[in-house]
């Protein structure tokens, strides 16, 4: 069995795949991928199943040995790619063998990598899950993120000869990283108790994402959007979804990602598409967001169409 | 903001109001008619989950009939639900989009809906479960302090604590955290101004009108009166949790040699908020 060794790692370097379900009621998160399109796309390259778990590494900064054969490809943010110190590309399948040292720079455009190796990762689930949420110690290897020293192992597969041919993404197909991005969301939660004027302000607006923004989630600074005067900003605890749009008393927007909280008593507008979360979480501290509200229809036809289109690997070249 | 609910199961039934500066309920007693289930409220949470909303203010009855409706949307929708949190009044649904759309999920529930409304209220349809604590000032840190903002003394609070049974209304923040709801009045405290950095594991507080047990060490801001030494969350276990969402729990008073007989941790502290 191949296996890849940890070189060089930190906190922000998790195992992860698609999260956890049915866990919720115990107070566990549902964790996972930051950025589900990259993440998949690493996977198809690499001639996975789109679930199969990935290495996220965020900001950069981390390296690895090959321990045997293996196949892998590098997706998400933008950042000098090595092997053995020769410049390689991401969106690509690329070959390693036995000593050969994989390297991510830091990231200098959008925030997360990821790595994923052909026949995926051996490691146990936790709950059906090989998602890393450190601060409930699931997850990974040992619950943590990857260490310096560890070793993982990649599940054998055999060559597809399809798929030898079609070993990049095409450049149309990358993500641009651009530094004001639209958000789209679909309105609920406690979006009645709010005054429609004020909403409609709230989507024209600019925010910026603070840098107190991480898997949890990000807080965005802005002209803000509080419920009418004299209403009671508390709540009933209810849960939480992924993408939710909070607004706590003072006003500024948090919108939650995979390591969310699963209760919480803040009135919410209502949640980003799952797409929005995935460019949300690419984008770093001051980058400009805007708001875009769509309907329900749109945001789930959308979702199957993109989950859709990135498993036929249409954008394979 | 004030509500007036039916019955608790006294003759006196319960009003609630929301502290502007407190996520906690506030719980008073005044005089109202009996609770009766109503057709749920379905709102959006997000792209792939709703919400279903039982009653407006939290009651055993309402808390009961909500877990009646989600162990059937449990049993209808396994196939399709990606997960269920149930919390005081309301039940959010995470589905898989893949599968179905929003309108065909609201349009399958509505007849379940209508079918759990024509039901009596089942009130014996969560367990019953007994928690051991061992209440002492060693342990319990505020114990001394909530008796005395109370006029009462330390053995008073201790009984008043044991003498009802407490409701899980809602799981979260932590895995195994559980808001036991709702402790007499007259032991109601608000939470500390400055959360302690550490509260050890098994920690039992009062926030306002909720008592908790704290499954394991963390910062935390409620009012501590003992240390229950049965683990409330293993993730090794199934269940993971002794209880859920619905379920009731009676606390039993141990003493010191019976508590570490159980395991607990005679020698853990708290530390103050830096």
């Amino acid at each position: 069995m191949s296996q890849l060794k940890v070189l060089q790692s930190h906190s922000g370097c998790q195992l992860q795949d698609l999260g956890r379900r049915h866990v919720a009621a115990v107070g566990l998160t549902e964790g996972g991928v930051a950025d589900v399109t990259a993440a998949v796309m690493a996977n198809i390259l690499s001639g996975n199943a789109p679930t199969a778990a990935v290495l996220e590494i965020s900001l950069g900064g981390f390296q690895l040995e090959a321990l045997g054969e293996v196949q892998i490809a590098v997706t998400g943010a933008v950042l000098l790619l090595t092997i053995n110190g020769k410049p390689q590309a991401r969106y690509q399948r690329l070959q390693l063998s036995t000593g050969d040292v994989l390297t991510l720079g830091y990231a200098k455009r959008g925030l997360r990598a990821y790595v994923a190796v052909r026949g995926g990762f051996s490691t146990p689930l936790a709950f059906g899950s090989a998602s890393t949420v450190l601060r409930e110690q699931l997850g990974g290897v040992t619950g943590q993120a990857l260490q310096a020293g560890e070793c993982l192992e990649v599940n054998p597969s055999e060559a597809n000869q399809s798929m030898l041919d079609l070993r990049s993404v095409g450049y149309q197909w990358q993500p641009k990283f651009l530094s004001t991005q639209r958000l789209q969301w679909v309105a609920g939660g406690q979006i009645d108790q709010f005054d429609p004027a004020a909403v409609a302000a709230f989507t024209q607006q600019w925010y910026q994402v603070t840098p107190q923004s991480d898997r949890m989630g990000y807080r965005l600074r802005g002209q803000g959007l509080t419920l009418p005067l004299g209403s009671s900003n508390r709540l009933l605890s209810e849960g939480i979804c992924l993408g939710a749009i909070q607004l706590p008393p003072d006003g500024q927007p948090i919108v939650l990602l995979p390591d969310h909280q699963t209760i919480g008593g803040y009135p919410k507008i209502g949640a980003l598409t799952r797409d929005a979360v995935n460019i949300l979480s690419q984008c770093r501290a001051g980058t400009l967001v805007q708001f875009q509200q769509i309907t329900i229809e749109q945001a789930q036809s959308q979702r199957r169409q993109h989950w859709q289109w990135l498993l036929s690997g249409a954008y394979l070249i | 903001m004030r509500h007036h609910v039916g019955q608790a199961g006294s003759a006196s039934p319960i009003q609630f109001h929301y502290d502007a500066n407190d996520k906690d309920i506030r719980v008073t007693v005044s005089a109202e008619a009996k609770w009766q289930k109503t057709m749920p409220q379905i709102r959006r949470a997000g792209e792939q989950a709703l919400f279903l909303d039982i009653a407006e203010v939290p009651s055993p009855e309402a808390l009961s009939a909500l877990l009646q409706l989600e162990q059937q949307i449990r049993l209808q929708f396994s196939s399709v639900l990606l997960d269920v949190v149930p919390a005081y009044v309301s039940i959010m649904l995470v589905y898989d989009v893949l599968q179905l759309t929003e309108a065909e999920l609201i349009a399958d529930l509505l007849p379940l809906c209508q079918h759990w409304l024509a039901q009596p209220l089942n009130l014996q349809n969560g367990r019953k479960l007994q928690l051991p604590c061992y209440y002492h000032t060693d342990i319990g840190p505020d114990l001394a302090r909530v008796a005395a903002l109370h006029q009462l003394s330390c053995d008073e609070v201790i009984r008043l604590h044991q003498q009802q049974r407490y409701l899980v209304y809602c799981i979260g923040f932590a895995p195994g955290f559980a808001y036991l709801g709702f402790v007499d009045p007259r032991l109601a405290t608000p939470r500390l101004s400055q959360p302690r950095a550490l509260v050890p594991a098994g920690a039992v507080g009062i926030a306002d009108q909720q008592t908790a047990v704290y499954p394991a060490a963390s910062p935390g801001g409620w009012n501590l009166i003992g240390n229950c030494p049965i683990p409330l969350f293993d993730p090794a276990k199934r269940p993971m949790m002794p209880f859920a969402v619905g379920d009731s729990i009676e606390f039993v008073a141990i003493s010191k040699a019976e508590f570490i007989s159980l395991g607990g941790d005679i020698s853990a502290k708290v530390q103050a908020a830096r």
